[in-house]
């Protein structure tokens, strides 16, 4: 699958494997470097990604198509392999205890199934503007319980950059929404211009990650006024990484992002002062792309 | 009134449609029959401009996309979406308030529910609903019978009506012929990426025959079934 979405994205397997593993391990010493919590929050990550392995879904196609047996064996590798980066760089920084429970609990969790009532919805605050955050929220409402909850223990210990850490992994949700490029329909069935149909989603972004992060940003600066500019500037990066993102999307729609642009977004997201040219280049192309459907 | 003349689309190599000449007037029901990719659904992505053609199409009210409710074979879904939801979307598109959407729920759909979770025939239903809510002056309703119940069925019949007595254009295809001769005053035939035939009401009934003998033949001889 892997392999797969690899080549969709117009990038061979190995080095993308390769980018991957640089990008997993260059964002484990920058957590390890900042936060004293890192080996515990790392385990959560890794327990997180297996939990979307237990999908009733998924684990009811498997047991369909293979022997009990092998189905057991399938689950236990898939868990296994998956924590395995994470543990290996747990035993790296010397955090045995936390190590060994990763590697116990993932495999574990192999043998429960996460079966979340499908039919039934939980409100959100944005139906007046569906459907990226509607969709989005729901998905991963988990991951914004752990952001909340690292911001009070950020507040509790006064940690300040286990609070900045919660606001990145916010907008880091939010950004994630405008990953998958949505059906035409629903881009045609728009009574707007290209421009109208981009400051539409723009201004629904803008709001509704306002919402999301908000309760990060107003404990951080009521409770560490110090670092008020830094806050400040956490929060504009991140609106501008949405802004970003969202023009990235369109720009090669109705196809996923191509490899130049996955290039281009990733220099614009790690060299802010880039954007100043990126944005632009996105938006023209976005439009353009539009102008197709939207005329 | 929506014109068209000398549509054609072709994938690569492939013509799906050649050199369609047509005239879809208000107040009327249209039926479009053909066999599976005869280009039905390639001729209806390019009325919507969902699909990019040659040839000229123009209409009463432009940008026609904007005035177009389309009901596609397979709505495609959002996983977790809700029927309200949904329908909020597809009028917030176009502007206009839905309004008491559960007042409007005749086919008694669980709005509350995520659509994608939602039976072939609710999810029709649901996309039905939408469009007939955003107020389009053109339908284009791709099988909207398709994998719904008789009561639906017979509803969906009667919204027809009333679209084509509030001066709408309507065209539909569908794969049950006699869900057509019921509500339209015209059926072209399409075959080949043409249209080869054009019938009224009148000749709906040798129009049947001539499919049957076209479409059968001696097709179900050759399964030589015992």
């Amino acid at each position: 699958m892997l392999k797969r979405q690899l080549s969709d994205f117009g990038i061979r397997p190995a080095l993308g494997i390769g980018l991957l593993l640089a990008g997993f391990s260059g964002f484990s010493f920058y957590l390890f470097l900042k936060l004293t919590v890192a080996p515990w929050l790392y385990m959560l990550l890794a327990l997180s990604l297996v939990s979307r392995l237990s999908e009733t879904g998924r684990n009811t196609f498997l047991r369909l198509i293979f022997k009990r047996a092998d189905y057991v064996r399938i689950r236990l590798a898939e868990n296994g392999l998956t924590v395995v980066p994470f543990v290996v760089f747990l035993c790296c920084k010397s955090v045995l205890p936390v190590a060994v429970l990763l590697a116990v609990l993932a495999p574990l969790l192999s043998l429960v199934r996460i079966n979340i009532p499908a039919a039934v919805a939980f409100p959100t605050p944005f139906y007046k503007r569906p459907f990226e955050f509607i969709v989005g929220f729901r998905a991963r409402a988990g991951l914004f319980v752990v952001a909340y909850g690292l911001t009070a223990i950020a507040v509790i210990y006064q940690n300040f950059n286990l609070g900045i850490f919660s606001l990145i992994l916010v907008f880091t949700v939010c950004l994630s929404f405008y990953n998958q490029p949505e059906d035409v329909f629903y881009v045609w069935m728009y009574r707007l211009t290209p421009n109208g149909f981009l400051w539409h989603k723009l201004k629904t972004a803008m709001l509704y990650a306002g919402i999301l992060s908000l309760p990060v940003a107003l404990a951080l600066l009521v409770y560490f006024p110090a670092h008020m500019l830094i806050t400040a500037g956490f929060l504009l990066l991140g609106y501008v990484g949405l802004l970003t993102v969202l023009l990235a999307k369109y720009s090669s729609y109705p196809q996923q992002m191509n490899l130049p642009q996955g290039i281009l977004l990733a220099l614009g997201l790690m060299m802010p002062p880039f954007l100043l040219a990126i944005v632009p280049f996105f938006y023209t192309q976005s439009v353009k792309r539009l102008k197709a459907l939207l005329g | 009134m929506i014109i068209i003349e000398q549509l054609s689309k072709a994938y690569g190599f492939r013509q799906v449609l050649s050199d369609i000449d047509v005239r879809f007037e208000p107040g009327r029901v249209y039926g479009i029959v053909g066999e599976n990719g005869s280009g039905k659904t390639t001729l209806f992505k390019c009325m919507t401009g969902i699909e990019q053609y040659t040839g000229t199409i123009t209409a009463g009210l432009s940008p026609l996309k904007d005035h177009t409710g389309y009901l596609q074979t397979e709505p495609a879904y959002f996983s977790k979406i809700t029927g309200r939801e949904y329908i909020r979307l597809l009028c917030q598109a176009r502007g206009k308030d839905p309004g008491d959407i559960d007042g409007k729920n005749i086919f008694d759909l669980p709005l509350g529910r995520y659509a994608a979770t939602y039976s072939t025939g609710m999810k029709k239903k649901l996309a039905l609903m939408a469009i007939l809510l955003q107020e389009n002056q053109y339908f284009i309703l791709d099988e909207p019978f398709n994998g719904v119940d008789i009561q639906s069925n017979i509803i969906i019949t009667a919204i027809i009506r009333q679209l084509k007595q509030l001066g709408k254009t309507l065209i539909i295809s569908s794969h049950i012929f006699s869900t057509l001769s019921d509500i339209c005053d015209e059926i072209h035939l399409l075959q080949g990426g043409q249209f080869i035939k054009r019938v009224y009401e009148d000749g709906f009934d040798e129009l049947e025959q001539e499919m049957k003998a076209l479409f059968i033949g001696n097709r179900i001889a050759a399964l030589e079934l015992k």
